[in-house]
């Protein structure tokens, strides 16, 4: 991509990027994670979008990328913290979860959708967080009506949840 | 069918919904200033003198774009191997050859063999027969190959290369699991493990006692024995976005992570090939010598559309227990310097029982 494509992209993509990491990290690492996501882009020389397409695809591709930094930094500082609490021989006595990467981003749900899957609780919470569907199909790189389909399996999975925890019955 | 203002609509309706319900949206607010630390990232990022880009392309992998569930597993040992760049010589391989199969030309992959019906058929039948492993803790060998990438040692270029590793894992009841991985043995002329090394002797690359695995140490035993039951359940933990067109290529990878992760019973294989043989996009590729020099039956499923790598799984003719996997880049990706078809990752069970 030319240098001043690869501007324009990042001056949209950087408040973008930083948004969406916020919501794991705090805003300073935020926008830390976005800068190296986008130098990423920077360096693995794509080419530059030639239509709405391609741009869209692109702007997904930059979300996969900063994904991995936010799953790699969550890893990481588990596993530092894992070290220090084997010391106090605390790793067999509490319960874990399978990927930490993924426990961090339920942090704001209640007791009740404790069980629900990642998947689901992914999307939910990017809805949550007032993202539109149009954005969240760029952020999962797959069709609005994908993401819609997604809505409305998790949506029937927190309802089975909340009723079953919760003990309502409310169909409204 | 739905219009775009449907879809915002029903986003509202479950985001309404779901603070009534408890859920607290995070606060995304912009830190003041980030227009101008914006314009400083951008500044160092085109200022610095960007990695270079040429043919063959070399880029740097993304651990996000490691394709294997059985590669997954291994996440943490890639961070550890790529970190420990001039050590590498003897244990790499920068590309070996493909797998020969006896339905399709070598080489020739993406490869669509034939109706994998019969095989299936009689592999479920032989996995049936197989004695049940008994005994507390899960212990799975797994001799594998991931590619990593890095900055070239002489010329600061990005290359791919292909680890050997092998991860031998207890399981145990409480839900720990305890991993040890030992950096492998250079690879022969023809890509395969050299069965006589000591692996005890192999630099240990990480040790580490993990977390659970989802959704816990009795998964494998809890899984169904009947086709229907079987696909039934794993559909449903599917992503639908990324299944919808590529069930075949889904259940494939469901098979790999569960072989590499747990201790199956033979019941369940058995109704794992019965469900795969259900599925239109997987074929059968025919005979073939694994990497452990194992003779083997091979089956891929059609790649989802757009993806460049392609799995192809392994049985053992003999027992009709699940063997091995490998991950076959069919296209140029931007992700590797690898021309295609070339292996990106392989995984081979060495041992999966159970032990107290």
């Amino acid at each position: 991509m030319d240098e001043p494509s690869f501007e324009a992209f990042f001056h949209l993509m950087f408040p973008r990027l930083s948004r969406y990491a916020q919501r794991r990290v705090d805003p300073m690492a935020a926008e830390d994670l976005a800068a190296a996501a986008l130098e990423t882009i920077w360096n693995k020389d794509v080419d530059t979008p030639a239509d709405d397409v391609a741009h869209r695809k692109l702007q997904s591709l930059a979300y996969r990328v900063l994904e991995g930094h936010l799953r790699n930094g969550v890893r990481g500082a588990a596993r530092r913290s894992r070290v220090v609490e084997a010391v106090a021989d605390e790793v067999l006595a509490r319960p874990h979860d399978p990927d930490v990467a993924e426990v961090v981003t339920t942090d704001s749900w209640p007791e009740w959708a404790e069980s629900l899957s990642y998947s689901d609780r992914d999307v939910l919470e990017l809805v949550v967080d007032g993202y539109r569907v149009s954005e969240i199909a760029i952020i999962l790189d797959c069709s609005p009506g994908a993401v819609t389909m997604r809505l409305r399996r998790a949506k029937r999975n927190a309802r089975l949840l909340f009723d079953r925890r919760v003990g309502t019955h409310d169909d409204s | 069918m739905t219009t775009p203002d449907d879809d915002e609509q029903l986003a509202e309706e479950i985001r309404r919904d779901l603070l009534l319900h408890g859920v607290t949206p995070k606060d995304l607010e912009p830190l003041d200033g980030q227009s101008r630390r914006a314009r400083e990232h951008l500044a160092r990022i085109v200022g610095a003198e960007q990695i270079p880009s040429h043919s063959p392309r070399r880029t740097r992998k993304l651990p996000l774009l490691l394709a294997a569930a059985a590669v997954a597993a291994l996440i943490a040992g890639t961070a550890t191997v790529v970190g420990l760049s001039g050590e590498q010589n003897a244990a790499q391989a920068a590309e070996v050859p493909l797998l020969a199969f006896h339905s399709a030309e070598p080489g020739t992959l993406p490869a669509y063999g034939s109706s994998p019906d019969d095989e299936l058929a009689d592999l479920a039948a032989r996995a049936r027969s197989q004695p049940v492993s008994a005994g507390a803790v899960q212990h799975i060998v797994v001799d594998a190959w991931y590619s990593s990438s890095g900055p070239d040692e002489y010329d600061g270029d990005l290359s791919s290369e292909l680890v050997p590793v092998q991860r031998d894992a207890l399981y145990s009841p409480d839900g720990t699991v305890q991993a040890v991985e030992r950096r492998g043995p250079a690879l022969d002329k023809n890509g395969r493990i050299d069965t006589q090394v000591d692996w005890s002797s192999q630099p240990i690359t990480s040790e580490d006692t993990f977390p659970s695995l989802d959704p816990g140490p009795g998964w494998a035993d809890s899984l169904p024995t009947t086709a229907p039951e079987l696909a039934s359940l794993v559909e449903s933990r599917q992503d639908p976005a990324n299944c919808e067109e590529a069930r075949g290529a889904c259940l494939v990878q469901d098979l790999v992570d569960l072989n590499t992760n747990w201790v199956v019973p033979p019941a369940v294989t058995a109704a794992f090939w019965e469900v795969l043989a259900t599925s239109p996009d997987i074929s059968y590729l025919g005979e073939t010598t694994d990497r452990l020099g194992r003779p083997a039956l091979a089956f891929t499923a059609r790649s989802a559309p757009g993806s460049d790598t392609q799995t192809v799984i392994l049985v053992d003719p003999e027992t009709g227990l699940y063997s091995g996997e490998e991950t076959i880049l069919i296209r140029r990706s931007p992700a590797y310097s690898f021309d295609p078809p070339a292996v990106l990752s392989y995984s081979a069970i060495v041992t999966s029982e159970r032990v107290n």
